[in-house]
């Protein structure tokens, strides 16, 4: 299934703006992550960048919805889902 | 943490003209001189101001006596407060190089530099700093 | 007894010139800590009532002056204003980094609370003898260098007099309003230290309705007991460390990004946001450094992110000002907005709009709007007085000017951009409300929404209970609710935050108050709470407008409108993001479809009174 993927802020420049990911179906968050992490060859282990996964400052929306509020990593995904992700930010 | 106990303290007379000012180490010390009850003492090691606690009686002599009334009596009781450098390793220059403002060095200047020359009045060194910063301006904002 | 507070606030009528000590009790201030939820809680307990009929220009409405328990004690002192805002009829924690958060504190309150109004200009002194009513006539007309200048002889000149043997006395803390905030110029904002300034929500405008021209502070006690304090020795020393590390942001502030937000992200305002891009390369952060900025690491109480840049002209037409960088916000906004790109009129702009007391942001928004209402030929040299053409610098600051002593056209530009451009339309008979660039009243920051490559995006604004707030935008209505909010109410400043490991903050926040301070029970229960109040009164609103759910929660015309040059040309914000984005915020806030809050959710967050006024908005 294809998921469509946002990215903002710092992560940019690792992941990229836009992508679309192959998942297979009842895929994750976590598998999502893990996917990402493997095409941008980062090595840190439940990190993207320097944003912990599931940590308290990357917000992870699922169709607008923080997946803190879901099933965190375990969110199942589905077809032509949204996943957006927004390293902490703000202006001055 | 108490800035107003603090042996070095910062002025401000304009936004920008920020003054840090404490004990100079004048070579005569007027202070230690003008005290009623020898409170004050020279420390031979550091050459810094020592201040015996419980023998001064808060008269405020050393405030005047100082060109740039640089002492102060403590809030809570009164007595004269006097930059001590730390026994020879002051904590003020510690942090503010860690900061990389480097605004603070500990020093040992040659006899024939004035002491007195850094001990002013905030408002006398503000008027220099607002000049160096802000050109004609600087005389305006004090 | 809570810790890391000064243990009382200062509450005087002006009216009645009465002056007492104040207390909350520890349930309270545990569920709000101080700032912007503390205010929210304290309007909402006196003004509740009678919301809709309180005239923030009016003596009813209150102005507040907090901190919090953390200011002063983690890195970044800050002051949080509020009360009722005369934009947007709800409220803001209106924030400015300033020593006068921690002279207020070491002076042994926490905030001062201001209701009434006086019959004549004055100034409030708060020392460790308590809080006092002095007059403020030679200092109203003044502009904020001066107001600083008189204050400090003046306060310092007092203090020497009662304890004359003491030593020299430090200069004294303030806040202040310049000419906008005495005019109630609707948008003015609450100055200090001469360029920092609680700019958003218009409280410059509630002083100068209670003829409040400063409140000064001058302290000499301990700054308040903590909870644990060798944690807190070895967490300050923590954090310090990692403000220190950022040497890219201290080297260039914000300061630097006059450029690169229009070059990189396509989201600054040019023109009255008809671009958001710009190419001109001389705008560069160079362009400052080299040639106007004379202290580079420059900062407030407590800070050693010191991201202020201490900017003066020594030569030509503007020789003598002097301002902070500017920041990103007012180069845009005193820059691009308004067609300047040339460093030394940013600056001069800056300087003027500092003075003057306009907020830096919300000022220029209106000016900006002028501007294309003149290109257009709605407004013309007749109802200016003179010719308005962007990037002409002496012009727009004829016009600040205008605006802050409400003189002409400048008393209609004075109403804020939303409410001028509704008596504009009236006067002109063409609808201009398309230009106005706002939410709910607010004017909007710096960072644009349509090329959705800055960190704002759809909902950011149209969702924001502080409307065009770029500092606490509305992200998803759960994870931001621990930062900016918590911030604003704890209050200390975001920029000695944003590059701290939260768990550190968190962590500070525990050992200086004892509280059960965490990130989860601030963006699941303390966060919402008080976002749930400011929602309630924005439906409110009143007296002259409430604004309607769904319609208002809404980004400006403009912000529909396709980029029209730059990497990022037609992109716009999208409709259908807004719409799907906003019904999941309100849903994860417990609101209803219309943004109403739930009867549910007030029960669970403990808001029960609020429920029969939010039981006739969901009719």
């Amino acid at each position: 299934m294809k998921i469509n993927i946002r990215v903002f802020g710092d992560l940019v420049s690792t992941l990229g703006r836009r992508q679309t990911v192959e998942l297979d179906e009842g895929a994750t968050i976590l598998s999502l992550t893990n996917r990402l992490a493997e095409k941008a060859r980062l090595k840190r282990q439940g990190h993207l960048g320097n944003h912990k996964v599931n940590g308290d400052e990357l917000a992870v929306l699922v169709n607008g919805r923080n997946i803190r509020l879901l099933n965190g990593l375990e969110t199942i995904l589905h077809e032509g889902d949204e996943v957006v992700f927004l390293p902490p930010a703000a202006g001055g | 943490m108490w800035p107003e106990a603090s042996r070095i303290r910062i002025f401000m007379p304009f936004p920008g003209l920020e003054v840090p000012h404490l004990c100079a180490q004048c070579d005569d010390y007027p202070c230690i001189k003008s005290c009623p009850v020898e409170a004050l003492s020279k420390d031979q090691a550091t050459s810094a101001v020592l201040v015996n606690r419980e023998k001064c009686i808060s008269c405020g002599k050393c405030v005047t006596a100082c060109p740039g009334q640089i002492p102060f009596l403590h809030p809570k009781d009164n007595k004269a407060t006097i930059c001590d450098l730390c026994g020879g390793d002051p904590e003020c220059v510690k942090v503010c190089t860690e900061a990389s403002y480097n605004a603070l060095a500990l020093v040992q200047e040659k006899p024939t530099v004035d002491r007195k020359l850094f001990a002013k009045p905030p408002i006398e060194v503000a008027k220099d700093l607002a000049v160096n910063l802000f050109g004609e301006k600087g005389e305006k904002v004090i | 007894m809570p810790r890391g507070y000064a243990g009382k606030f200062l509450e005087i009528d002006l009216s009645k010139e009465q002056i007492k000590d104040i207390t909350f009790n520890e349930s309270v201030l545990q569920a709000y800590l101080g700032g912007r939820g503390l205010a929210t809680k304290i309007l909402w307990d006196r003004l509740g009532d009678s919301w809709a009929k309180v005239d923030p220009l009016g003596p009813n409405n209150m102005f507040l002056a907090l901190t919090g328990p953390m200011t002063a004690i983690y890195p970044g002192a800050r002051i949080c204003c509020s009360g009722k805002s005369p934009l947007s009829n709800g409220t803001v924690g209106s924030t400015a980094s300033t020593e006068f958060a921690a002279e207020l504190k070491m002076a042994g309150y926490d905030g001062v609370i201001v209701t009434g109004k006086a019959n004549r200009p004055v100034y409030i002194l708060v020392t460790d003898e308590g809080g006092e009513i002095r007059s403020a006539s030679h200092l109203w007309g003044k502009l904020g260098e001066d107001t600083i200048r008189i204050l400090n002889k003046e306060v310092t000149e007092e203090l020497t007099k009662r304890k004359p043997n003491i030593g020299l006395w430090r200069e004294p803390g303030m806040i202040y309003i310049g000419p906008a905030g005495e005019n109630k110029v609707r948008n003015a904002a609450v100055m200090t230290k001469i360029c920092h300034a609680a700019g958003y929500g218009g409280y410059g405008a509630v002083m100068g309705s209670k003829n409040l021209k400063a409140i000064v502070a001058k302290g000499r006690s301990k700054l308040p007991e903590v909870d644990a304090p060798e944690a807190v020795k070895l967490l300050w020393k923590e954090v310090h460390r990692h403000l220190i590390a950022e040497n890219g942001f201290r080297r260039m502030g914000t300061g630097y990004a006059g450029y690169s937000v229009g070059a990189d992200t396509s989201s600054e305002p040019i023109r009255n946001w008809q671009e958001e891009w710009h190419d001109e390369r001389r705008f560069g952060g160079p362009s400052f450094e080299t040639r106007y900025w004379v202290k580079k690491l420059w900062s407030d109480f407590n800070c050693t992110t010191s991201c202020m840049k201490l900017s003066c002209i020594k030569t030509g037409r503007w020789k003598g000002d002097i301002t902070d960088m500017p920041d990103y916000e007012l180069q845009a906004y005193c820059g691009t907005n308004l067609g300047i790109f040339d460093a030394g009129d940013n600056i001069h702009i800056s300087t003027v709009i500092d003075n003057l007391g306009h907020s830096g942001i919300n000022g220029p928004n209106t000016m900006g709007f002028a501007a294309e209402l003149y290109q257009r030929g709605i407004l013309t040299k007749k109802d200016l007085g003179f010719e308005l053409k962007w990037g002409d610098a002496a012009a727009f600051e004829k016009l600040a000017w205008l605006i802050a002593k409400r003189e002409g056209i400048g008393d209609i530009l004075a109403e804020g951009t939303f409410r001028a451009a509704t008596k504009i339309s009236k006067m002109k008979g063409v609808d201009v409300a398309p230009y106005a660039v706002h939410v709910k009243g607010i004017e909007i920051g710096a960072h644009g929404t349509r090329s959705d490559a800055d960190y704002t995006h759809d909902i950011s604004y149209a969702a924001n209970v502080q409307g065009g707030d770029h500092t606490s935008v509305a992200v998803d209505g759960y994870s931001e609710l621990s930062s900016a909010v918590f911030t604003d109410s704890a209050v200390i400043c975001n920029f000695c935050f944003f590059w701290v490991p939260r768990a550190l903050v968190f962590d500070f926040a525990k050992a200086v108050t004892g509280f059960p301070i965490t990130m989860e029970s601030w963006k699941k229960e303390n966060g919402p709470r008080i976002v749930t109040l400011q929602r309630a009164f924005l439906l409110l609103g009143g007296p002259d407008i409430a604004w309607t759910p769904i319609e208002d929660d809404d980004n400006p015309p403009r912000f529909y409108e396709p980029l029209p040059s730059g990497p990022h040309k037609g992109k716009t914000t999208s409709r259908d993001q807004v719409k799907q984005k906003r019904q999941v915020y309100f849903e994860t806030l417990g609101w209803d479809e219309r943004g109403v809050p739930k009867k549910e959710t007030l029960e669970k967050l403990g808001l029960n009174d609020l429920e029969p006024a939010m039981k006739e908005l969901r009719k």
